[in-house]
């Protein structure tokens, strides 16, 4: 969105209707990822409202740093995460990741992926998001959904960058462990047919 | 065959172009030589290219109205709250300063032939705060200074004119004698306090701050009915 910072002021200054621009712009993006997070359209209606409104209500603290979109993203993901850690009186974010130390996933060679089509893995990506954590699926919407880059994904989930990449792979990992899991060897839904890509 | 998790990350790396011109060329070289690992960067590709293709869910319905609504109504009760603030400033001064009673004198001159004379000093002045009524009598030539003077009307005479302003709520000259002459002229002053208690906008102004005191105690009414509907 061009003019950004523009727009900001004259709001700030008492045109307080601009805004609505930016609730245009954004809020399907934001909505996808609090919906990403807490997993129920109301909810996450509810979040989409009350990030633009504490982002408004704080529009005088947004600096200008980063994106505007980075900053709606963060706060965003802080009040859908904290949604869901009252619903399920979660102590830390943290202990997804056993107090941050890396529990490596076993990820044994699969061959699902090759015998299936496209339209089917997405069906099953989509199943599989649902049995993540809520950080690990916001941290694949951020990545590769919403194509932000690890600097961004630091930003609005306040973790170094170093952090983001692992973090990052390990639930890619995970939601991959859990498709292979669910859909090839238990449900026996798919057929394995060994072949090679070139 | 385990593949150790450093080099499963830079499958997502190396699809995503990250890696250096260096570690891609190892990378390539390992799936050429490794089929295991071919099978697993193939099927991570896939995988991974599935899931950059998933589209965002978009929202069901626009917050935009909701948003923008509760941004105003921000606006207008703070708009109010420092309405209210001030109101209650202005109330509070009022309260301290409630109708200053000053003492105002009026004046009319009349000739002294005219002996019921009516005097009606305000149609707002109460008689209930009529302070005194003094009558005086001068004579209009050269020896002003030295025949006139205040005549005093003794208590006993004035207080059944005191009772007429009392009922009727007029001044009426009906004891007064003066000079024979028909250019002698009396002059009658009222002595009041300007306590607008009678009528129309000046009963307004009199009440008016108890009417808004009132509004304001009996506001919350309004806001839970608001509410509830």
């Amino acid at each position: 969105m061009k003019n950004e910072k523009e727009l900001i002021r004259k709001i700030l200054k008492g045109e307080k209707e601009l805004f609505s621009l930016f609730i245009r712009e954004y809020e399907n993006q934001i909505y996808s990822l609090c919906i990403s997070i807490v997993k129920n359209r109301e909810e996450a209606i509810d979040l989409v409202q009350d990030t633009f409104y504490l982002a408004f209500k704080n529009l005088s603290s947004f600096k200008g740093n980063s994106k505007f979109s980075t900053w709606l993203y963060r706060i965003a993901y802080n009040l859908s995460i904290s949604r869901v850690r009252r619903k399920n009186n979660l102590l830390s974010l943290d202990s997804v990741f056993e107090d941050g130390k890396e529990v490596d996933i076993e990820d044994e060679t699969s061959d699902i992926w090759l015998s299936i089509d496209e339209e089917e893995i997405k069906r099953m990506i989509e199943e599989g998001m649902k049995k993540l954590k809520p950080w690990e699926r916001a941290i694949i919407e951020l990545r590769d959904i919403k194509n932000l880059n690890y600097d961004e994904i630091a930003e609005v989930l306040g973790i170094p960058m170093g952090t983001v990449k692992s973090r990052l792979n390990r639930a890619r990992n995970h939601l991959k462990k859990i498709i292979e899991k669910e859909f090839g060897t238990k449900g026996n839904k798919i057929n394995h047919i060994d072949r090679d890509e070139d | 065959m385990k593949i150790k998790g450093k080099l499963k990350e830079k499958v997502y790396e190396y699809i995503d172009n990250e890696l250096s011109e260096e570690e891609r060329l190892e990378f390539e070289r390992l799936i050429k030589e490794n089929p295991e690992f071919r099978r697993y960067y193939y099927a991570t590709k896939k995988f991974y290219t599935s899931l950059k293709d998933m589209e965002e869910e978009r929202i069901p319905y626009s917050v935009e109205h909701r948003v923008l609504s509760k941004i105003l109504r921000e606006r207008k009760r703070k708009l109010s709250l420092s309405f209210g603030f001030a109101l209650t400033l202005i109330i509070v001064a009022l309260m301290f300063l409630p109708f200053p009673a000053n003492n105002i004198k009026r004046r009319v001159t009349i000739p002294i032939s005219y002996k019921n004379h009516k005097f009606i000093p305000s149609s707002y002045v109460s008689l209930k705060h009529v302070k005194e009524i003094g009558i005086t009598v001068y004579v209009k030539d050269e020896r002003i200074e030295e025949k006139s003077g205040k005549l005093s009307i003794p208590k006993d005479e004035f207080t059944p004119l005191y009772e007429t302003l009392k009922d009727k709520g007029e001044v009426e000259i009906n004891y007064i004698k003066g000079g024979n002459e028909e250019q002698d002229m009396i002059t009658v002053s009222i002595d009041y306090k300007n306590y607008p208690s009678l009528s129309g906008s000046r009963m307004l102004g009199f009440y008016l701050p108890y009417i808004i005191v009132g509004l304001i105690l009996i506001s919350p009414i309004f806001f839970f009915m608001r509410r509830r509907t």
